[in-house]
């Protein structure tokens, strides 16, 4: 899905509203960073009902920085990533659970199974394998290639040099390869 | 392949890669961008391969739709009051106390008087004989029963909520005439406070029993009397309040 992020002028106008305490501009901010922060979540959050509250509770953070010396001041989107993330590490500290199949279970079994069915599998495989990355991995996979972050965006939401998130990504791309079993005769890492 | 750790110190192929994915995210094919870097292509082709995995595995449009509304309504209803009110629940609060403690008074009122409760008190507590026929001029001394003061403090399951304290007392106040009719007094004191603490305890306290002196002078004429008691039964001020001061309680459950 191709996410479309709002600019960075409108963000800046955004920021204003917020630090004025303007209610409104949640809405607003829900209906512009929705998609990418739900979309984020999911992707590290197995099960749809919690990644629901954690992006609920991205905005309702929000709301209760508004007009405050807590609120974002620059780079909105990054400091909504940055609660997202940082709700996601909370839940993981709270629940530890992980899902426990093997990476073989979702594998398609037999020659005759539907392109689509192969196709949903490798969805399925693909956020499995995810999953199992350590957090810095997932995070720049998603924030790079599904969310759409450009480089810099990645760098403010993970508080990391540009040159290490290049490196990051490039390490995290091939350890994803590798939970996936796509290199060929080299198993998982 | 060589070890990835051993790739990442080639800054050219690292950026080559977001080059590549940067041509990616704008809609160009994985090839189209591997022509620019031929050198490269064994390396990327397959992480490029990857890469369109990462995208493919973001959660479709109609699941994006159907949570945004969710969550929408969801902060639409918590949107209203601040975070640390939370008013529908304080309501529910307020409602399972008032439940709890209605319910804990029937059951308290239910009791025989030797039980320290208030059903059949007026049987039991003036004497058969004590009638305005036989008597002209007595003082009688009866006992009434221990003024109880119950303390309710209930709060729903919900959590986190605000605690939702209720404190009852019930006074028994005593007239001196014959039939000795009680009357009953019950006074409810809400007390809200945000402490996000759960508890549900239904106390009991009974204070020493006040001896109580009722005077009763019955005429021939009317057999009636101009009688009052002294309602020294309701001189009880600690009955309520979580059961403060109550050294002296006893709890006969």
């Amino acid at each position: 899905m191709a996410l479309i992020l709002p600019e960075v002028s409108i963000e800046d106008s955004l920021l204003t509203r917020i630090r004025r305490g303007d209610q409104a501009v949640v809405g607003e901010i829900y209906e512009q960073f929705f998609s990418s922060l739900y979309q984020y979540v999911r992707l590290r959050i197995e099960d749809t009902q919690q990644a629901e509250d954690i992006t609920a509770e991205v905005f309702l953070k929000l709301l209760g920085v508004l007009g405050t010396a807590r609120a974002p001041r620059e780079h909105l989107r990054g400091w909504l990533f940055q609660v997202a993330r940082h709700e996601i590490f909370r839940h993981y500290g709270k629940h530890k659970k992980f899902p426990l199949e093997s990476l073989e279970e979702w594998l398609p079994s037999g020659e005759d199974v539907e392109s689509e069915t192969i196709r949903n599998a490798t969805i399925e495989q693909t956020r499995w394998a995810l999953r199992r990355l350590p957090a810095e991995q997932q995070e720049v996979l998603i924030l790079r290639f599904s969310e759409g972050l450009d480089l810099q965006a990645t760098a403010d939401v993970m508080g990391k040099s540009l040159s290490a998130v290049k490196s990051l990504q490039f390490r995290a791309t091939e350890a994803l390869r590798g939970v996936l079993g796509m290199g060929k005769g080299r198993g998982r890492e | 392949m060589s070890n990835p750790s051993d790739l990442t110190r080639d800054k050219d192929l690292l950026d080559a890669f977001e080059d590549c994915v940067n041509r990616l995210q704008v809609g160009e094919t994985s090839e189209a961008a591997l022509r620019d870097y031929p050198h490269y292509a064994a390396i990327l082709r397959p992480m490029l391969e990857t890469v369109i995995q990462v995208k493919r595995a973001a959660p479709n449009s109609a699941e994006i739709a159907s949570a945004q509304v969710r969550v929408r309504d969801r902060l639409a209803f918590r949107k209203g009051a601040p975070r640390t009110q939370r008013l529908p629940l304080m309501r529910l609060a307020a409602l399972a106390a008032v439940i709890t403690l209605v319910a804990g008074l029937f059951v308290f009122l239910g009791r025989s008087p030797d039980q320290g409760g208030f059903a059949a008190a007026t049987e039991t507590s003036v004497p058969a004989s004590f009638t305005p026929e036989r008597i002209s001029s007595m003082t009688p001394e009866g006992r009434i029963p221990p003024s109880p003061s119950a303390t309710v403090t209930a709060a729903p399951t919900l959590s986190p909520t605000p605690t939702f304290t209720l404190t009852a007392s019930a006074t028994r106040t005593a007239s001196g005439t014959p039939t000795n009719t009680p009357s009953t007094t019950f006074t409810v004191s809400p007390t809200f406070t945000s402490t996000p603490t759960i508890t549900a305890t239904l106390t009991r306290t009974r204070t020493p029993a006040p001896v109580v002196t009722v005077t009763a002078q019955v005429t021939d004429d009317h057999g009636g009397s101009d009688d009052h008691g002294d309602d020294s039964g309701k001189g009880d001020d600690n009955s309520g309040k979580g059961g403060g001061g109550d050294d002296d309680k006893d709890d006969d459950d």
